[in-house]
């Protein structure tokens, strides 16, 4: 009556029965010590692996960007230009990203079925289908959990939205809620990260001296690895509130912000930057908004416009500042956009063959992986789903996206078992 | 397979028993409690073996033998299995902070817990649990327990907050049972507005039958079921698509539905209504067998499918409206599944439910479930102590399933009310006593080495009750089969009948206009021929040929001619619609009978199916307790290795130190040789220096005495050379009488000169000779001293080895204290899963938020607020008795309550692990303490105001004072000394700014990880 299901298999379980045992050193360990992880945990966590998507909200249009098809009846009055990567021609709209090309990959065989925002969105950011009863988490939630290294004092997963600073967001699902984003508006710093202004520093530093003693004392009578994690979170608080600056972008060099266009997208990349440089392992950027059911093409001379500039700089300051092999970079949207052109010159939403970009960390630079047909209707080779690429991002950064995740006891999967990753762009 | 291939196999599956393959499915199985618990009684004979430290706690005997029949029972059953590990009874302040949690779901104020401490009545504990009890904070408690246990802290789209709140409340203070609670949420009428509240478990799931499905299980069966959603668990045998599939088919027919109403001011309004449509069930497949139809009717787990009465798929629906329906909306079906639901699921019978709600409430009292984590009831996670959970379970009932009295028992007992340190090792931090560990590992290894004993025969049991119902089961499939392709035949059946009925009427209706069209045309005939006639008596009375007139006669006659002509032809039709309809009607009347037929057919394929369900069930509760028996088993090895491994880490720590301190004292007592060994080593260093000196003196006279003799030689071999030079002048010179006295001169002085040399020489003989001795005395001091200097560096080197070992000891204590501490806490979570000590809990997001706000006394100022709005609004009579101001407090307490709520909500936005959890997973994040340290209003609350702990400390001038009453407000104890002394350095620091230190003392103490917890 048992079903030898592939998650069976006996090397899985091996590897499982491994993780297992780590698991277990690590809860008798953390009986007084401290929330103590997986040493390959640990260790990976001392890479300081990096993730950074772009979220083109909206739905990008592949023909104007990186899969034109110039002269078809779908390619509308976009052309290709040559990129850095003799061969590879992408959007005339993207002439600084072309000259980045060879650090970049793109995959341009995604096929997602699914036209629907909220629903292709919620695939392309967990690796999985929605499905009313279980809720999955996010890829900063789980790039978080898996890279994020506590000491740093800074949040490990972030959204920078043009929308404004809010609080904890809930994309974590299982993983809880220590792993959701922090989102910043622009160049806000999280919430409560100053001192009311009631409290002077001398008093600051003086409750804070007494909070600590009294835990002291406490701690000698009853430690344990939550009274540890939850003193521990005050310390990190005022980590981060010393580390406030992280946040201000306005740091950066005048001349920097000159180079990436000194507009709300600009500065939002290089606060990108800035987070990235300082240790936060998962940063999200939205640019919006791409849904160009109407005059398709002036939109995206305009959103393009605004995109390819900073984004090429970043890719490119990552890259000279070595941070690249570290740091994966990705574009993706919810969907793509239909070949056919409508009757207002607008294309619709459409998931059947449509790109997604990658850069950095073990994926292969200046490549493509994936085929369209000439009119771009169809994939012809190497199509992708979301739960490959899912499997592929983490895969970019060293993370074993087939091993479990334990929560609370519970292994979950941490990608979609019945997939894997992408191994033909990854080095 | 053999035994122990066998054994593996089982062990294999326990270990993945937790593991999730596919979706998140959360492992979970079903299991027979009932019958499951019986069985692990019987093969687990109550522990015996206890060691010479584990007395049983004794507790104050004001609070001792309560009067509760479940709390005694519950302590008799731990006094029949005493854990060695137990601890005594929790200090007061502590007890009180405890239960004030349980029971109210906020800290005790410093008033209550100054008058438990001083209240010396016999049934002190009875007291205050009942006072606790009666409190409205208890009632907003439950309605907390019950709002996130129901709803998973699920927003509120379709029903309003307050009126969900207020249906709770109502419900908590009428004191009704859970089950009652429990049917009304499960089903009230839905076609009207009037039970919207109950119907929230529903309505803001957005009536989704998928997750309905899952929180059926999870909230009320304490079964996680998502995983069976698609396929048969992958990895736990006794979890099953059919079981998921079966509690589905309640609700799968079941959506919301937009209605448009008029309101009372007769205003077009819209609802959504959860509407029940007629039953029909859809076949399902899983993934893994993609082709294989199956069927299920509604069922639960472990139990055989609902017999539902066949109704016509015509007869199907109520006739009319039920009285109240809203306008616009469906008719009900005639037999509801949802109302079946709520009788049959929410059953004092139906043990899985009864299980897991008295599994609920007594983690709400204990911190932890008996089975952990709540929703997690399947084979492969037994129950901690099973025993326990059957009695509760019985217990539960027997409280009439109401909340209050239920927990009432379980705070009553000694159980509840023990310590967190167990008192084996109880201020054994030095490890320096003599506890006899290694006395009670041997009886630890006794049971371990019965339960290791029974390890194989149980995983043979195990192995052949799962064959033996994988067999039933088998057979029940096969059977299961034929159902499927019996209602797949009567669907279509059912299909066929509906086409004919819907012919039948079609020609029914033909039939019946055909007739009236030759009704009408007889009608028409006759009407025309009585014109006609008419006509003709007029042109009779007349007597007319007026032209016009005859025309018109001739029209009529026409027409009454054509109509008659019509007349056969419609006579046919009617006859030909008549035929059709009367073959039409004995079709449907055959398709009737078709699908009796088959219906006929699939009873008795259900009654074989019932039959063959009822064997697999009775199979799978067999193998299910026979699994939860060798997990126990397996559990309790475990528990016992780890203890032993605790205790032998225990007596090494233990005879490290020993072998410590005796090296200390050896280092004592070679240290105390020292003086008297260097005292003699000084006396023989003075001796041998004066010795030393004498040698000097006695060697410089040698030198000086072979030095005169060196001169004396010289002078004389002088005068010998003169008188030699003389003698041979005197013989060359004959005239040398001169020359010849001058050579006897020197002869003469040669001659003394010798005589002189003779006595140097003996002078130097003698110098020589004491030379000699004082270098001998010089030599034998020296050869003393060497020999106790070479004791004294003897004993230094055993100082300095003694030391060594002593350090090397040191370092071995450390390191197997510290291994002894990490095994305590491997052990300490057993014990406490033991029921044997309390363990450490973080307080809910609410109890964290509501303890907050009431230790700075903003919660009680509120409830002030509220009760004098009331008393504005409505004074009470001066007479009123206590009944009228309870309510009014309650009144007040309610109303502060909904005031405060988005205070509470910002605590659950940043505490709580979010919605559609069943529970609070503890995490600690920076933005929680950036919100305490920052957002201000902690510290804010924390200052002087509403008679607050801060205001009452500015108030006092004794320092100590100040440490004992914020120790004891906000932590429930006393300080120690050296926390008085930290309190009492931070005042003195002050100087005149005592208030502010006082408030940020009392903002430390609510941040602090004490206060963040409760044990």
């Amino acid at each position: 009556m048992h079903a030898k299901y592939a998650c069976q298999s006996r090397e899985h379980s091996a590897s499982r029965r491994r993780f297992l045992g780590l698991m277990s050193g690590g809860i008798m360990a953390g009986g007084l010590g401290c929330l103590t992880r997986g040493v390959a945990a640990e260790s990976l966590r001392q890479q300081d692996m990096r993730v950074v998507v772009f979220n083109m909200h909206g739905g990008l249009s592949q023909l104007e960007s990186w899969d034109p098809k110039p002269g078809t009846k779908t390619g509308g009055p976009t052309r290709a230009i040559p990129t850095s990567v003799p061969g590879i021609h992408i959007s005339e709209l993207l002439p600084y990203t072309a000259k980045q090309m060879h650090h970049l990959c793109l995959l341009r065989g995604v096929n997602t079925s699914e036209d629907d925002h909220g629903k292709g969105m919620y695939m392309m950011l967990t690796g999985r289908r929605q499905t009313p009863a279980v809720d999955y988490p996010q890829i900063g939630a789980v790039a978080a959990r898996t890279l994020a290294n506590d000491s740093t004092g800074l949040p490990g997963h972030i959204l920078v939205t043009p929308g404004g600073a809010g609080g904890r967001g809930n994309e974590a699902a299982y993983l809880g809620p220590k792993y959701s984003s922090i989102s910043l508006g622009g160049d806000k710093p999280p919430q409560n990260s100053t001192k009311p202004e009631t409290i002077s520093d001398q008093a600051e530093s003086r409750r804070h001296e007494f909070r600590r003693r009294v835990n002291e004392k406490f701690l000698s009578r009853q430690r344990t690895a939550i009274t540890d994690a939850y003193t521990y979170s005050y310390e990190q608080a005022l980590r981060l509130m010393e580390r406030r600056d992280v946040f201000d972008v306005a740091k950066e060099p005048a001349t920097d912000l000159e180079r990436y266009g000194n507009n709300d997208f600009g500065r939002q990349c290089l606060l990108a930057r800035r987070l990235l440089e300082n240790g936060v392992s998962f940063v999200q950027v939205t640019h919006s908004n791409y849904d160009t059911h109407n005059e398709n093409f002036n939109f995206h001379i305009e959103q393009l416009g605004e995109f390819d500039r900073p984004f090429a700089c970043l890719v490119n300051d990552l890259s000279e500042r070595g941070m690249l092999d570290k740091t994966l970079v990705v574009v993706l949207s919810e969907f793509g956009r239909t070949p056919n052109i409508n009757l207002y010159y607008g294309r619709d939403h459409w998931s059947k063959a449509w790109s997604v970009v990658m850069a950095g960390g073990k994926v292969a630079r200046g490549a493509v992986f994936g085929q369209t047909n000439a009119e771009g209707t169809e994939v012809v080779e190497g199509q992708v789903d979301h739960g490959q690429l899912f499997h592929t991002y983490l895969r970019a950064v060293g993370v074993d996206s087939g091993q479990p995740l334990v929560v609370d006891g519970k292994e979950l999967p941490m990608a979609d078992p019945a997939v894997g990753p992408i191994w033909e762009v990854l080095t | 397979m053999g035994a122990a291939e066998c054994f593996n196999a089982v062990l294999q599956r326990i270990r993945l028993g937790s593991i999730d393959c596919f979706v998140v499915c959360l492992a979970v199985t079903f299991s027979s409690l009932a019958i499951g618990l019986k069985h692990i009684n019987a093969q687990e004979p109550a522990t015996t073996a206890t060691g010479p430290a584990t007395a049983t706690s004794s507790l104050p005997s004001g609070d001792h033998s309560s009067d509760d029949s479940l709390a005694n029972r519950i302590d008799q059953l731990l006094a029949s299995e005493p854990h060695p590990w137990n601890a005594a009874e929790a200090e007061a302040g502590q007890l009180l902070r405890r239960l004030s949690l349980d029971l109210r779901g906020v800290v005790p104020t410093q008033d209550e817990l100054d008058a438990f401490v001083a209240d010396s009545s016999p049934n002190r504990w009875s007291i205050w649990v009942d006072r606790f009890l009666a409190d409205p904070l208890c009632d907003e408690h439950l309605v907390n327990f019950l709002d996130r246990t129901l709803m998973l802290r699920r927003s509120h789209v379709q029903v309003d907050r307050s009126a969900w709140i207020n249906y709770l409340r109502e419900q908590v203070a009428n004191d009704v049972p859970l089950d009652v609670i429990s049917k009304q949420l499960l089903y009230t009428p839905w076609w009207n507005l009037e039970h919207r509240p109950a119907q929230r478990f529903y309505l803001d799931r957005g009536g989704d039958p998928n997750m309905i499905t899952r929180d059926l299980g999870r909230v009320f069966l304490g079964r996680d079921m998502q995983c069976a959603q698609c396929h048969d668990h992958p990895l736990v045998d006794d979890f099953k698509q059919m079981d998921y599939q079966g509690l589905f088919a309640f609700v799968s027919t079941s959506s919301l539905t937009e209605v448009t109403y008029k309101d009372t001011e007769g205003k077009d309004q819209k609802t959504q209504l959860y509407v029940e449509r007629a039953a029909g069930d859809a076949p399902f497949e899983s993934v893994f067998e993609k082709g294989v139809l199956y069927r299920t009717g509604p069922r639960f787990i472990e139990q055989t499918e609902l017999v539902e009465e066949y109704d016509l798929p015509d007869a199907r629906y109520a006739g009319t409206a039920p009285e109240g329906s809203l306008a616009g909306t469906v008719l009900p079906p005639k037999r509801s599944r949802r109302q079946a639901l709520a009788e049959q699921l929410a059953s004092r019978t139906n043990r899985a439910f009864v299980t897991n709600w008295a599994n609920r409430l007594w983690s709400l009292a204990f911190g932890q479930g008996l089975v952990h984590p709540l929703d997690m009831h399947h084979a492969h996670n037994p129950a901690s102590h099973p025993a326990m959970l059957s009695l509760i379970s019985d217990g539960f009932v027997e409280s009439d399933m109401r909340p209050r009295k239920f927990l009432r028992s379980l705070v009553l007992s000694e159980a509840y009310r023990r310590g967190t340190v167990p008192q084996i090792i109880d201020g054994i931090d030095e490890f320096g006593s003599d506890t006899p560990f290694a006395a009670v590992g041997q009886a630890t290894e006794t049971e371990l080495a019965a339960a290791l004993a029974k390890r194989e025969d149980l995983a043979a049991v195990e192995a052949q009750s799962l064959s033996a119902y994988q067999t039933a089961r088998e057979a029940w499939l096969k059977i299961q089969g034929e159902r499927a392709s019996a209602r797949s035949e009567l669907d279509a059946a059912e299909a066929v009948m509906l086409a004919a009925k819907q012919k039948s009427s079609d020609a029914t209706q033909l039939l019946v206009a055909a007739q009236k069209r030759h009704a009408d045309t007889i009608a028409r005939t006759d009407a025309l021929d009585k014109a006609s006639a008419n006509l003709q008596e007029a042109a009779k009375i007349a007597a007319t040929e007026d032209a016009e007139f005859q025309q018109a006669l001739a029209v009529v006659q026409q027409r009454a001619d054509a109509a008659r002509a019509s007349l056969p032809e419609l006579e046919k039709a009617v006859a030909d619609t008549k035929n059709s309809a009367e073959a039409l009607g004995q079709e449907l009347a055959t398709s009737i009978a078709n699908i009796q037929t088959i219906n006929a057919k699939l009873q008795s394929i259900h009654q074989a199916l019932l039959a063959a369900d009822a064997t697999t069930i009775s199979q799978r509760q067999q193998w299910s307790a026979a699994c939860q028996a060798l997990a126990s088993n397996e559990s309790r090895i475990r528990r016992h290795e780890r203890m032993i491994a605790c205790l032998q880490a225990m007596d090494a720590a233990q005879r490290i130190a020993v072998e410590l301190a005796s090296q200390v004292r050896s280092v004592a007592e070679i240290e105390a040789e020292m003086p008297a060994a260097e005292e003699l080593l000084a006396t023989l260093q003075s001796q041998w220096t004066a010795t030393k000196n004498a040698e000097q003196t006695a060697t410089s006279a040698v030198v000086e005495a072979s030095e005169a003799l060196q001169r004396q030689t010289f002078e004389i071999s002088q005068l010998q050379q003169s008188w030699e030079a003389l003698d041979h002048s005197t013989k060359l010179v004959s005239t040398a009488e001169p020359l010849l006295a001058a050579q006897t001169a020197i002869a003469q002085e040669l001659e003394a000169r010798r005589n002189q040399l003779a006595a140097a020489q003996s002078t130097a003989d003698t110098a020589k000779q004491s030379a000699e001795i004082a270098a001998q005395a010089v030599a034998a001091r020296a050869q003393e001293w060497t020999l106790q200097e070479a004791k004294r560096k003897s004993i230094e080197e055993r100082i300095a080895t003694t030391r060594a070992t002593i350090s090397q000891l040191e370092q071995s204590l450390a390191a197997a204290k510290s291994l002894a501490i990490e095994k305590q806490a491997a052990v300490q979570v057993d014990s406490t899963r033991q029921l044997a000590t309390a363990s450490l809990q973080p307080l809910s997001p609410e109890q964290l938020c509501w303890s907050t706000l009431r230790i700075t006394g903003v919660l009680d100022a509120y409830v002030r607020n509220e009760a004098a709005e009331l008393e504005k609004q409505a004074p009470m009579a001066p007479d009123a008795d206590s009944n009228a101001k309870a309510a009014r407090h309650r009144q007040a307490v309610r109303a502060a309550f909904d005031k405060l709520r988005g205070i509470a909500d910002v605590y659950v936005t940043l505490y709580s692990s979010g919605p559609d959890n069943t529970e609070d997973d503890f995490f600690a994040s920076a933005d929680q303490a950036l919100y305490v340290s920052n957002a201000g209003s902690v510290y804010a609350w924390a200052g002087p105001g509403n008679d607050n702990v801060t205001q009452k400390a500015i108030a006092i001038t004794d320092n100590a004072e100040i440490a004992r009453l914020l120790y004891w407000t906000l932590l429930a104890r006393h300080p120690t000394e050296a926390e008085t002394q930290l309190v009492v350095e931070q005042l003195i620091a002050a100087g005149d700014g005592r208030s502010a230190v006082i408030q940020e003392m009392v903002w430390g103490l609510l941040a602090s990880a004490e206060f963040r917890f409760t044990n």
